[in-house]
């Protein structure tokens, strides 16, 4: 892959890299990477480190912000070609540069972080030294903030991969130099890890494989561009969606026999963090109407895909108001089951089909609000990890239809199996 | 759709008359299970000795069926044919819903 890179400090080897993918992060980028700097000198001043910003050749002043914050420790800027974009793109970029410098230990940080401390920087990468491969953070979210986290990312891992990593698609990590050497190997890399679905991608191999994956405490609430759950979701739901039911397909030797899901090993503890995440606001008409927009508009789709037996329930929705809303989780699990046939036997075109499923994550968003309306964050956070658990019990569902659906790739079903 | 009821002390035990509970009717099958539970039967019975198939679909009903038994409430199986066994084991879902030979020790399981 062709990437242009500048290195002034002239890095050749370091042991620790902390990487900050980017695309316009010009008027944050800076105060993200004094925060790493200031982590590094404090934390690991004995080990060679260097901050490597990965972007997308940004039309603004990324890079100038990147390379004019000052800094004791040495930086590099990499970038793909121009007119090539994608955070998953980055991401390989520090991968490979990573390797290249013989890298034991490296972390990636989001560059839009207002919240990140020099903590962080050590946070992520102790667990490295102690034997983990992956480093997934702990930090305390608004109840409203990550919702694709809260009703797909994180119940799916559990369910289908039996480990609890309570923010998957983070964005912040830490991860061993060995596990970056396997990343560049992996056979399942798609169009959709290039872009927004790398975060559980990464996530999800590193469980599959068999890496030691550990959560680590941040101790500060992590703040960054939250937006209303509602707004326009645009590719990243489809490609973060996308990649869980296509490592769904190729990892379906793991799910069909996995059990309940167990926590992950935690590092550190939970630093008796009191402090209240910003605020994210919900408008709960729009997410509605989203709804019955949708409905009309992919009801064809949806007779397909979902089961009438789930139909049925979520076609009782449009005539509920807003505040009434209810979406058990029961039915929020053999839906996205649903769909997940659907994908993998790809009954519909797949864009299109994950298209059709936003109004119904926009429903099932709703429904998480009105449930969780007059909670506060340590009782919403409960509520969740019940909804998890239910979901969990759903597994029978998914495990029937692949096996009874037949398969449109030329494998048989061991339900075609049996009759031949 | 035909469902058959008989009490047995205070078991319900029940039989659906149809050789597949599938997609096509697991919303029927449903609904007049819950009106069963909702009538105060709380411990049922199935005897599905008429059941050849049952998907996914028919399995969600099942669990739906389950959980609005509530806490103090069961479900049981009999007579219950290998190739609708297969599914349940394969679901892992025979430890959810016991599975009996005959009728008596399902009904005596929940008495």
């Amino acid at each position: 892959m062709n990437r242009i890179v500048e290195n002034p400090d002239k890095v050749r080897r370091a042991e620790v890299v902390v990487g900050i993918p980017s695309y316009r992060e010009s008027d944050s980028i800076g105060y993200v990477t004094g925060k790493v700097d200031e982590g590094l000198v404090k934390f690991f001043d004995r080990k060679d480190c260097v901050i490597i910003n990965v972007d997308n050749n940004s039309p603004d002043d990324t890079k100038q912000a990147f390379m004019g914050q000052k800094t004791r420790l040495p930086k590099l800027y990499i970038s793909t070609a121009p007119g090539v974009k994608g955070k998953g793109r980055n991401i390989r970029n520090l991968f490979e540069a990573a390797v290249e410098l013989g890298a034991k230990a490296i972390v990636m940080v989001d560059a839009d972080l207002t919240s990140i401390t020099p903590q962080w920087v050590q946070f992520l990468i102790e667990p490295l030294y102690m034997g983990h491969d992956y480093v997934i953070p702990i930090y305390v979210r608004h109840k409203y903030d990550g919702t694709i986290t809260n009703n797909i990312a994180y119940p799916l891992t559990r369910v289908l991969y039996g480990l609890r990593t309570r923010q998957p698609i983070a964005g912040d990590f830490g991860l061993s130099g060995k596990l970056a050497r396997a990343y560049l190997t992996e056979k399942t890399w798609d169009d959709n890890v290039s872009e927004f679905g790398i975060d559980i991608w990464m996530t999800t191999i590193a469980i599959s494989r068999g890496f030691q994956v550990c959560q680590t405490f941040m101790g500060a609430p992590k703040s960054h561009r939250a937006k209303d759950p509602g707004a326009e979701l645009g590719p990243m739901f489809y490609q973060v969606v996308g990649t869980i039911f296509s490592l769904a397909v190729d990892f379906e030797y793991l799910w069909k026999y996995s059990a309940e899901s167990l926590p992950t090993n935690i590092f550190g503890f939970g630093l008796g963090v009191r402090e209240e995440p910003p605020p994210v606001r919900v408008d709960s008409g729009r997410l509605l109407k989203s709804f019955v927009q949708g409905l009309i508009k992919h009801w064809k789709i949806w007779t397909r895909v979902i089961a009438p037996l789930n139909l049925d329930d979520l076609n009782k929705l449009q005539k509920m108001s807003a505040d009434k809303i209810k979406v058990s989780a029961d039915l929020w699990a053999r839906i996205l089951f649903d769909f997940i046939v659907a994908y993998r036997d790809r009954l519909i075109e797949r864009s299109e089909l994950l298209n059709a499923l936003i109004p119904i994550y926009y429903i099932r968003t709703l429904a998480f609000v009105n449930d969780t309306r007059d909670m506060g964050t340590k009782e919403a956070e409960d509520f969740l990890e019940e909804e998890c658990r239910i979901m969990e019990e759903e597994i029978y569902y998914l495990i029937a239809k692949w096996n009874q659906t037949p398969r449109q790739d030329g494998i048989p079903s061991i339900a075609q199996y049996l009759m031949e | 759709m035909k469902i058959s009821t008989v009490k047995r002390g205070s078991v319900c035990v029940v039989i659906p008359h149809v050789n597949k509970i599938d997609a096509s009717i697991a919303v029927e099958f449903k609904k007049k299970m819950i009106d069963i539970v909702n009538a105060g039967e709380s411990r049922l019975v199935l005897n599905l000795q008429e059941v050849d198939f049952i998907d996914s679909s028919g399995l969600g009903a099942l669990v739906s069926v389950y959980k609005s038994a509530g806490p103090n409430g069961a479900v049981k199986l009999f007579h219950v044919k290998d190739s609708v066994r297969s599914i349940f084991e394969l679901t892992r879902l025979d430890k959810v819903f016991g599975i009996h030979v005959s009728e008596e020790g399902a009904v005596e399981s929940l008495e």
